[in-house]
């Protein structure tokens, strides 16, 4: 497994209280499955409303005066809450998206989970919520999983969305570092995107100014609430553009930074030198999340597309070269109008790898270019965007062995 | 996190869900359980909604249901307070639902709320707020709120900018007005002491997927305060703060959204570490002086050239929260101090003007205002390697505009003053 792992600024306050967590100790107060509801097929329309849970939830309790309570797997409820609980009214809140995906080995796995761990710790750390050990956090919810998983997830080649979330619980009406914090996991059942369905690509409505997403010294770099019901208003002007999401720009120079809550590639071939690139924005201003998908397309994308790699693996696509820095609207523009532009696409956890076919700007639209497809449908070209989603596809699903996938043994019940 | 929008279901689909979840048997607060909307949620553009929402019952104080707890607090000591432990016997609950508009208004008894793990307001920050007090007149016994229209205006305009309901304000004043009579018994009649309120507005809609809250849950607590400095002033310490921002253009700093808060904790600890009391807010490559804390900051200079007195703050460029003490502090100084020769101006003061300003001698006070406080006297501003004194004396711990401010609203509060910013509750 990868370890990778970025420090956060303010280590100093870190709030680990005096006992650490402890997965050895878990409590479980489990449903009997012959009281759990029924479990809908991957095409099942319950699953499109996003609100199908599986039967338990897993809660861990924090105090500052005591530590991480033992973690407790119980049937799926309601959480108690005072009306004074700080995550109501200061958004002491963060949150991580992960799945769990059914292999086509019958295996189950998650992928790169140490990292969604690692990043909950970021995330925390600047809403001054508490710190854990991150192996830790990761065997409850392996625990959890394994646990959830055999009824829940049955059918090779789907997934189980997971949502870890962690909250400000204590009652708070002073602006302070909360007193009392409660991590939870739930699993939701969301619908199967059949692999065989042709997308007709994103449309994406670049940001006005009135809307900054993030700002150099904020939070855009963490998996914070505060970071996505702000953005609410412009995706609803993204909604009335006939546009699903936002494409984020930064500062006077318009720099492109993220897609809805994704993050966004596009390659294009460059003026001078002619070569094809792979750009997507730097990191280095920290308005940016580090999208665990986002390091990995590039990382796959640094060892199998550029002109070092193995011609086989290549295959019938040109070598590109992977470029992290800033770039703006205009010189996609640009790169447009001078039909440079190869394809684009948007990465995450919940939109996976998702095609890019227009972007709305105000002067005028980047339109990419579109193929039809032998069912005739229109789609995005997407030569290097659908090869790199089939090799994520390939380790999350067990099809070859790889070390970003991290596989959970189940007990067979 | 974003989801792909065949995730944000239609009716149709979303009525076919079903719940795994178990109805919490013992608390009504929330609608009885419904785990999918029956209707289209709230439309998604903000342009269409004054239209849409037209159609939906506002909020109706004529169906007020109140529920009187069988089991009354014991009052706490007027010394004991503390802002934020002790709160009232009752609440006050008012549903929405896109489809069905404002709810029957509820005071119940004070209780907990039970929200789904699902809840957008856990994951996603959908909540607003405000903060602001009834008094007791000490003249002829009347409960007095503080320009209630202007924290309604308020928070009207945080709930539009983050997708939940907005709601004729006036309205809310009254229901607030009903919960502040029922629980009157614990608003003290001492002069400094007051009833705290809360309204909070959060998007209870159980998704994931980021979209409008669908449903949403506006409720009041109220809590008995006591004076903010019990034994008088006491002038805090800054650190003027370049590393972090609590807002920017084209962000959320001018609504009080949850959002603005929780990322503003870590760098008050930091500035604790250093024994400072809280953090100076600087923007920008020009440093330009924003708040102080979570309250709005005013500067008192003598002008360079004229020697004019200034009274100067922050403009409401859309990063500076619109405080209800702010715009009382401007309008007094209009009103009082303009007469006397003084300059009011809402512009940017720069870190080093004001260190310039220092270094001549012109620099006469800083304080910071908010509802809390009222007013906050500024001692010292620590600024790179540099401490700048802020022009109290030694043995003082509040200057001359700030104490006149403080003793005028207090006075208008408390209905010492007849005034029309005090708002009788009938």
């Amino acid at each position: 497994m990868a370890t990778e792992v970025k420090n956060s600024q303010s280590t100093i306050l870190r709030t680990a209280g005096p006992r650490g967590l402890d997965a050895s100790v878990m409590i479980k107060n489990l449903v009997p499955e012959s009281e759990q509801q029924r479990v809908p097929g991957p095409q099942d329309p319950v699953r499109l409303s996003q609100n199908a849970t599986t039967a338990h939830i897993l809660t861990i309790r924090w105090t500052a005066d005591s530590g991480w309570e033992a973690p407790q797997i119980s049937p799926y409820s309601k959480i108690a809450l005072e009306p004074t609980a700080s995550v109501l009214h200061y958004a002491t809140e963060s949150f991580e998206g992960m799945k769990a995906y059914r292999g086509y080995d019958g295996k189950l796995r998650l992928f790169r989970p140490r990292l969604n761990c690692e990043r909950m710790r970021i995330s925390n750390d600047r809403v001054c919520l508490p710190d854990f050990d991150s192996v830790e956090l990761l065997s409850v919810i392996t625990t959890f999983l394994a646990l959830e998983c055999p009824r829940w997830l049955p059918d090779p080649g789907s997934n189980l969305y997971v949502r870890p979330t962690m909250i400000g619980s204590g009652s708070a009406l002073g602006i302070q570092r909360p007193r009392e914090a409660l991590f939870f996991l739930f699993a939701a059942l969301f619908p199967q995107s059949s692999s065989a369905k042709v997308s007709p690509g994103i449309k994406l409505l670049a940001s006005d100014p009135e809307q900054i997403r993030a700002w150099p010294g904020g939070f855009g770099y963490a998996k914070v609430g505060a970071n996505y019901g702000p953005a609410m208003t412009a995706q609803a002007q993204a909604r009335e553009a006939g546009c699903s999401q936002t494409l984020w720009l930064f500062g006077e120079d318009k720099l492109v930074t993220e897609a809805g809550a994704s993050n966004f590639f596009v390659i294009w071939r460059a003026k001078t030198s002619n070569e094809i690139e792979l750009v997507t924005s730097s990191l280095d201003t920290k308005v940016i999340l580090d999208g665990i998908t986002r390091r990995s397309v590039l990382a796959l994308a640094r060892e199998r597309l550029t002109a070092s790699a193995d011609p086989d693996v290549l295959g019938d696509l040109k070598p590109l070269k992977v470029v992290e820095r800033a770039f703006t609207v205009a010189e996609m523009l640009d790169v447009s109008v001078e039909g440079r532009l190869i394809e684009a696409f948007v990465s995450g956890t919940a939109m996976f790898i998702s095609p890019v076919a227009m972007i709305r700007h105000k002067q005028q639209d980047i339109e990419f270019p579109m193929q039809v497809t032998e069912t005739g449908l229109e789609a995005p070209v997407s030569h290097y965007s659908s090869r790199l989603k089939g090799w994520l596809e390939d380790i999350i699903y067990g099809k070859v062995d790889h070390p970003w996938a991290y596989v959970i043994e189940e007990k067979v019940s | 996190m974003s989801l792909p929008r065949l995730f944000r279901a239609p009716c149709a689909a979303r009525a076919l869900a079903r719940p795994t979840v178990r109805p919490d048997p013992c608390l009504r607060l929330l609608p009885t359980y419904k785990p999918f909307s029956t209707s289209r949620r709230r439309q998604d553009s903000l342009a269409v909604d004054d239209e849409a929402a037209a159609k939906l019952p506002g909020i109706d104080p004529s169906k007020l249901e109140v529920t009187k707890t069988i089991t009354p607090k014991e009052l706490v000591p007027n010394k004991d307070l503390v802002f934020g432990r002790t709160f009232t016997d009752h609440m006050l609950s008012i549903e929405w639902t896109a489809s069905q508009g404002w709810q029957t208004p509820r005071i119940t008894p004070y209780q907990n709320l039970s929200l789904d793990p699902a809840t957008c307001v856990f994951h996603y920050a959908f909540e607003c707020f405000e903060g602001m007090k009834a008094y007791k007149s000490q003249h002829d016994g009347s409960l007095r709120l503080f320009r209630p229209d202007k924290n309604m205006a308020r928070l009207n305009k945080s709930a539009a900018r983050i997708a939940l309901p907005t709601f004729e304000g006036d309205k809310l004043v009254d229901l607030i007005g009903k919960l502040c009579k029922l629980d009157e018994r614990f608003i003290p009649s001492e002069k400094g002491y007051s009833l705290y309120l809360r309204p909070t507005l959060i998007g209870t809609q159980r998704t994931l997927g980021v979209g409008p809250p669908g449903s949403a849950l506006l409720f009041v607590i109220a809590s008995p305060v006591g004076p903010y400095y019990p034994t008088g002033f006491k002038a805090i310490s800054l650190e003027a703060t370049d590393y972090a921002v609590r807002a920017w253009p084209g962000g959320v700093g001018d609504s009080k959204l949850g959002a603005n808060y929780a990322p503003c904790i870590v760098p008050q600890l930091k500035a604790a570490k250093k024994g400072l009391h809280q953090n100076l807010w600087l923007f920008g490559e020009e440093e330009n002086i924003t708040e102080v804390g979570t309250m709005n900051l005013f500067v008192c200079i003598k002008n360079k050239e004229t020697g004019q007195k200034e009274l100067l703050t922050a403009p409401l460029d859309g990063t500076i929260l619109e405080g209800v003490t702010r715009d009382s502090v401007l309008a007094l100084a209009r009103e009082r101090l303009v007469p006397e020769g003084w300059k009011v101006q809402e512009r940017y003061v720069k870190m080093q003007e004001l260190a310039d300003a220092e270094a001549d001698g012109r620099l006469v006070e800083v304080f910071g205002a908010g509802t809390a406080a009222i007013v906050a006297p500024v001692r010292k501003i620590s600024w790179r390697d540099r401490l700048i004194d802020c022009g109290l004396k030694e043995t003082e711990e509040a200057g001359e505009v700030a104490l006149k401010m403080k003793n005028w609203i207090e006075g208008i509060q408390y209905g010492d003053e007849p005034h029309p910013w005090s708002v009788k509750i009938p």
